[in-house]
């Protein structure tokens, strides 16, 4: 009996074993891939999907390309706060910028502008190296209860019109506002290969100039490269639209970074420095922690309509030795 | 002999098993916060082994599974008699049995999928939650294509792959499990260095596998056609969520090269009709999921049209469709510039889903019967006799 059942058993489990899905390479024919479109619908299809690619920011999620999305992201915040970022091409006739700023501004539950007002809207931004808008719209969307803020921008291209949006958690979206802009200046088209290297892409890392001594890393949240200096101090490279934010802010933000109080206006000037470099005037900050330990050196240079923000920071006596090779980089990157 | 079977019939090694067993559940549950929920299922629970650095250090959930499945039932073939008396103590413990050998025969041999259609749209196949594969078409028959799929398991040992199907070989040169491509290179991103294709400038920056959830990892891999003689035909990069629809032209025939969302292929086809989304008026509280479906067989004539809502799944061929996602609404359809409704099934084929219904009824009928036989046994000696 025990035999018998023992001998049952193992047919049973040599049977389960042989059914267990081995992983092998598979050649099947299938019937061609024929996907009814509706009329109305303007997909492009996988075969007309126009070649596009970006540079994602560091904390976003790349979530399958979907739908009618070439490009599919999440991002998440605090206390389950997200975002959703989309890329999503429409050929044909689709409307003007204008004309779909009532339906954006619908979505956030904002009411309608005149077509005058609607042209006033938004600030440049440069997608692929074309001129566009970014708005920037806030509200609380019909049938909810907390506010959104979208963030959208269009381009025209070859007949298509490309919508680049984020859309989510008011707070959200409007504190990673710079990398959605860095993220709209990293598209690039295929056909863009031999576009010009100084457009606003990050660049290869093999076209910074480099320091001795340094070495790049991975670039941080909203940081065009981050390079190593000396072993002790960090090197950070940041470039955002206008002034972002202004000096005060940023020199007082800094200023917290190394455990310093704020300073007005009034102070600003006895702490900055200005300095020449090959690509236009530097401006310089330097402040060191009260213990004398930890020490910052800030450069910022203003590149046509945007703000270039370069940081050394560190320990102090490798800040020291490094400072000179820091401002020269700031003056000269690459 | 004698002693392995004494082993195996005994009690003590069940106490032992299933003492195991709830570390293995401790543990595998444990560790899902380093490992993710399928790693640390494919770790844990479907192997023989749970291994360390390459050793064994633990039994995994298939060892401690058949071990108790044949315990159970060579200490039933021992001890247990064929007696009216012992029927329901045999019923009993058959129903265990099938339970456990239908849950290995669930992980063993269920998938599950999830197919995406906007109204309109017709489609005979799923694509996998987690698996990806490379795919290789020719499409050049006007009637249908020939697919060489190959799985991302055998991309990631690295292997020359070749198929009498394709009249080249597949070098992998490179794989990444989870990536990110980038158009311009940060210091820990490489550069693909594909000679072909779409992604051919492309860098490629290397992340971890995606553990929680919500997301899923998106591998790339650089490959290399070769031919016969070994000569290069060029190098692509691929990778999964990326429609880059590169073609290889050998020999003058062209192949579709990418890297997908593994595909299971149906003998039938399903066509979204209608996709309803309501919701409580005034809130976001989603009232009722309806998708009005039609499916087709390829081999018959018969079509049959039912509508797939909460907890009403459509059972077809050996798959389940269960409404898992829609985006139907107004304001979705407006936040996604798309303007038609779409709905997503999971699919799930389950050949042994009917094994535990059948294990139930057997305890339960076992249990009553068992319990019964006792009952009535004592209600016949309480009986005073009459003298």
């Amino acid at each position: 009996m025990l035999r018998s059942a023992s001998g049952g058993f193992a047919a049973v489990l040599g049977l389960l074993a042989s059914g267990c899905q081995r992983e092998e390479v598979r050649v099947y024919r299938v019937p061609k891939e024929q996907i009814a479109v509706a009329p109305t619908a303007n997909a492009p299809s996988a075969e007309s999907a126009p070649k596009i690619g970006w540079q994602v920011p560091d904390g976003w999620q790349v979530k399958p390309a979907d739908g009618m999305r070439l490009g599919s992201f999440g991002v998440k915040g605090a206390d389950g706060a997200t975002a959703d970022v989309s890329v999503i091409p429409l050929p044909g006739e689709v409307g003007s910028i204008d004309s779909n700023i009532n339906r954006w501004r619908g979505q956030v539950g904002l009411s309608a502008v005149s077509e005058e007002e609607a042209a006033k809207l938004g600030e440049p931004v440069s997608i692929a190296g074309v001129d566009s808008r970014l708005l920037d719209f806030s509200g609380t969307p019909p049938g909810k209860s907390k506010a959104e803020r979208m963030l959208v921008a269009t381009l025209e291209r070859g007949g298509t019109k490309w919508f680049f949006k984020m859309q989510g958690d008011d707070a959200l979206v409007a504190t990673r506002r710079n990398e959605f802009i860095v993220f709209l200046k990293s598209v690039r088209f295929q056909d863009d290969a031999a576009a010009p290297a100084e457009a606003a892409a990050p660049a290869a890392s093999s076209s910074w100039k480099i320091p001795a001594g340094w070495s790049e890393i991975a670039p941080g949240p909203m940081q065009q490269a981050k390079f190593t200096a000396g072993g002790k101090a960090e090197v950070t490279i940041s470039i955002f639209p206008g002034q972002a934010g202004g000096l005060l802010m940023n020199v007082n933000r800094w200023r917290g970074q190394v455990g310093l109080g704020a300073v007005d206006e009034s102070d600003l000037a006895n702490l900055i420095q200005q300095a020449d470099s090959p690509s236009g005037k530097l401006t310089v900050v330097d402040m060191k922690s009260d213990d004398g330990a930890k020490r910052l050196v800030a450069a910022i240079a203003t590149r046509g309509s945007e703000s270039w923000y370069f940081k050394l920071l560190g320990d102090a006596a490798t800040v020291e030795k490094e400072r000179a090779a820091f401002v020269k980089f700031s003056g000269d990157p690459r | 002999m004698k002693r392995i079977t004494s082993i195996l019939t005994s009690l003590r090694l069940t106490i032992v098993l299933l003492g195991l067993s709830t570390i293995l559940v401790f543990i595998g549950t444990i560790a899902q916060a380093n490992y993710g929920l399928y790693d640390a299922q494919d770790k844990f629970f479907k192997s023989f082994f749970v291994l360390w650095n390459g050793v064994p250090v633990f039994p995994g959930g298939y060892l401690l599974g058949w071990l108790l499945v044949i315990n159970l039932v060579a200490a039933q073939a021992k001890r247990t008699e064929l007696t009216k008396k012992k029927a329901g103590l045999i019923m009993i413990h058959t129903g265990i049995v099938l339970m456990l050998v239908g849950q290995l025969a669930t992980d063993m041999v269920s998938t599950e999928s999830q197919m995406q259609l906007f109204e309109g749209d017709t489609k005979n196949f799923s694509e996998d939650f987690r698996a990806n594969e490379l795919a290789i078409i020719d499409a050049s028959d006007p009637k249908d294509d020939q697919v060489v799929a190959v799985p991302e398991s055998i991309l990631a040992t690295k292997k020359d792959i070749s198929t009498p199907a394709l009249p080249f070989s597949i070098r992998v040169k490179e794989y990444w499990a989870n990536a990110d491509l980038l158009r311009s290179g940060f210091s820990n991103a490489v550069p693909a260095n594909a000679t072909e294709g779409f992604l051919k400038n492309a860098f490629v920056l290397s992340k971890p596998t995606a553990k929680d959830m919500e997301s899923r990892s998106l591998p790339a891999a650089l490959i290399e056609l070769t031919d016969k003689a070994g000569k290069s035909l060029g190098s692509w990069l691929v990778a999964a969520g990326i429609r880059s629809d590169d073609v290889a032209k050998i020999d003058g025939k062209d192949y579709r090269l990418s890297l997908r969302f593994t595909r299971h292929y149906k003998d039938f086809e399903l066509s979204l009709l209608k996709a309803t989304h309501e919701k409580y008026r005034g809130t976001d509280i989603p009232k009722n999921f309806a998708s009005r479906v039609r499916v087709k067989m390829n081999s018959s004539p018969e079509v049959r049209e039912t509508i797939i809502y909460m907890n009403n799944p459509l059972r077809w061929a050996g798959y389940t469709f269960f409404q898992y996602q829609m985006a139907a609404d107004e304001l979705a359809l407006r936040q996604m510039n798309m303007d038609r409704a779409s709905s997503t099934f999971q699919v799930v084929k389950n050949p042994s889903w009917v094994t535990p219904y059948i294990a139930c009824v057997l305890v339960g009928v076992g249990l009553c019967w068992q319990f019964g036989f006792h009952l009535f046994g004592f209600l016949r000696r309480r009986k005073p006799s009459v003298a």
